[in-house]
């Protein structure tokens, strides 16, 4: 029995480890951010486009919005194409070809990010200023939001896959075969039930897929141009918040309020992230309870 | 005499990979009359219903020869339009598998399919079908209810009345009242009971007592043979196979 109760302690007190920091560092943060906060109002330090930390001007729009602008980027491109690659990969594809598949998909998301980054200025980049852009008629480096958004997105392409193509596979044979005995074809059974039936899940690999693209740091930092401007097109660059804590934290502390701010961003994005992930779980739990 | 009927299947022989499943099966399934396929687990029972609606096209390493004769067309023909084979067979399975959607659009799931999206169409065969399953008085006011709400063996009439739905001709069940308690089972063997004067049901069960109460005729498969095919009132009773007989009498199980 006593030592039943020494078990559940130490489980329970492994429990706490994660949890505590997770505290600590939103604490930690919090008060690091408080200086600027009572120094400026918080709407101007969220709404504010002015970006001069050397004249005292510390407006973290632009790095909001190059956030959102990179990450729905590389959702919009990524989400079908995974969708549809999982789809094929759970429904169509032989087992043979499944086999050589899913180590492959395995590799991609094991990659180290500046890998892609490099991959994204070697050939992204270049195509984007040289092809892409001049048939919008935007000129430019090619450093864009939407260098970063293709990188991203084949970043995430295969987190979004495996889980979609398990989530599809847990969907009952028996449950395909009674559509197909109905008269179903195929395709109409995937539309109708397997993705119906798999939709929590999807949306699950998608929210997923999406707060990593949140985070990613190094390969965005490495095509998006770092420009702290609001951006107008998908040719602009940008400069998303991981970005702006990467390349300056550590530099330029002499500044004042400098050190604080960038507290401010890192707290911010962890906001944004966590936002996020409780609205798509409140999501998936209506979706579960409904079905 | 046994009756020729609209399902037969003559030299099928069924691999899967390299083991052969079903040996060189000949069969004529009576119309209008319940034919119950019984033998040990293994024997290939729920394959050979599979053979009747194609859906053995969906197992990668499956493979199929003979022939599988549905109102005079062997539905394995190259070119035949297998959606429309399957429309004139109802499934039931082991366990219900009710879809992910409204009790209504569960029955209204075939017809749909078929482009018919008119609800003046639907509603009255909805109903009908329904009804014909004995579920309509059960759920007539929670139709848009999702129909995983629903007890097992209302489930497994929901499944009835969605097969009935696209107006087959033939109805197969695979084991459909093994998940079921024994008073939705008796509820669905006495609907399957009222069908088979206007269809053609196959049912294949492991339950000697439900075969001896259902069945019109039997047909007994051992390690993939088909060993005896008759009445059940001749095979059941006199089995001219000793291995019938073995089966019968619980020697082999």
């Amino acid at each position: 029995m006593k030592k039943e109760k020494v078990r559940r302690l130490i489980s329970a007190s492994a429990m706490l480890f994660p949890l505590l920091l997770t505290v600590a560092i939103l604490t930690s943060l919090v008060l690091k951010a408080l200086p600027i906060i009572s120094l400026k109002s918080l709407p101007t330090l969220i709404f504010s486009s002015a970006w001069q930390p050397q004249k005292g001007h510390f407006g973290l729009w632009p790095f909001i919005l190059g956030t959102l602008w990179v990450t729905i980027t590389a959702f919009i491109l990524a989400a079908p194409v995974a969708i549809f690659t999982s789809i094929y990969l759970a429904e169509y594809a032989p087992g043979k070809l499944k086999k050589i598949l899913a180590p492959g998909l395995d590799l991609l998301a094991g990659l180290p990010s500046v890998i892609y980054g490099l991959w994204g200025i070697l050939l992204i980049v270049p195509f984007i200023s040289k092809y892409l852009a001049p048939l919008f008629s935007s000129y430019g480096s090619g450093y864009s939001i939407l260098a970063a958004g293709i990188v991203l997105a084949v970043m995430i392409l295969p987190t979004i896959i495996n889980i979609s193509v398990e989530v599809l596979n847990s969907v009952p044979t028996e449950l395909k075969e009674a559509a197909l005995a109905l008269g179903a074809t195929k395709f109409e059974v995937i539309y109708y039930v397997a993705m119906k039936k798999a939709r929590p899940g999807l949306i699950a690999a998608c929210a997923l897929g999406l707060s990593r693209a949140f985070g990613e740091t190094i390969a965005v930092m490495m095509v998006v141009g770092n420009v702290p401007e609001v951006p107008h097109t998908l040719f602009s660059p940008a400069y998303p918040l991981p970005a702006l804590l990467a390349n300056n934290y550590g530099e330029m502390l002499s500044i004042p309020g400098y050190d604080s701010i960038l507290n401010f961003a890192a707290l911010l994005l962890l906001l944004i992230v966590l936002i996020f992930s409780l609205m798509s779980r409140l999501y998936l739990n209506r979706l579960k309870r409904r079905s | 005499m046994v009756e020729r009927g609209r399902l037969s299947l003559r030299n099928l022989n069924v691999y899967y990979g390299r083991n052969q499943v079903l040996k060189n099966i000949n069969l004529d399934i009576p119309k209008n009359s319940l034919t119950v396929i019984i033998g040990p687990s293994g024997c290939g029972k729920t394959t050979l219903l599979k053979c009747f609606n194609r859906l053995l096209d969906e197992i990668e390493e499956a493979r199929v020869e003979g022939q599988v004769i549905v109102d005079d067309q062997n539905i394995y023909d190259p070119g035949v339009e297998v959606t429309l084979i399957r429309k004139k067979m109802g499934l039931l399975s082991q366990r219900p598998q009710v879809l992910p959607m409204s009790i209504y659009d569960n029955v209204a799931f075939g017809p749909r399919l078929l482009g018919q999206k008119d609800k003046s169409y639907l509603n009255p065969l909805v109903e009908k079908y329904l009804r014909l399953a004995g579920l309509w008085e059960e759920v007539k006011n929670r139709l848009n209810e999702p129909a995983n709400r629903l007890s097992i063996g209302q489930q497994q009439r929901l499944c009835l009345a969605r097969g009935l739905a696209v107006e087959p001709e033939i109805i197969l069940g695979d084991e459909p009242t093994s998940a079921l308690d024994p008073q939705s089972s008796r509820n669905v063997e006495a609907h399957l009971l009222s069908l088979k004067t206007n269809y053609t049901i196959v049912l294949v069960t492991h339950i000697l007592r439900q075969a001896k109460r259902l069945a019109d005729y039997v047909a007994f498969l051992y390690l993939g043979e088909l060993i005896e095919f008759g009445p059940a009132s001749e095979v059941l009773v006199s089995p001219r196979d000793p291995r019938t007989r073995a089966y019968i009498t619980g020697e082999i199980s």
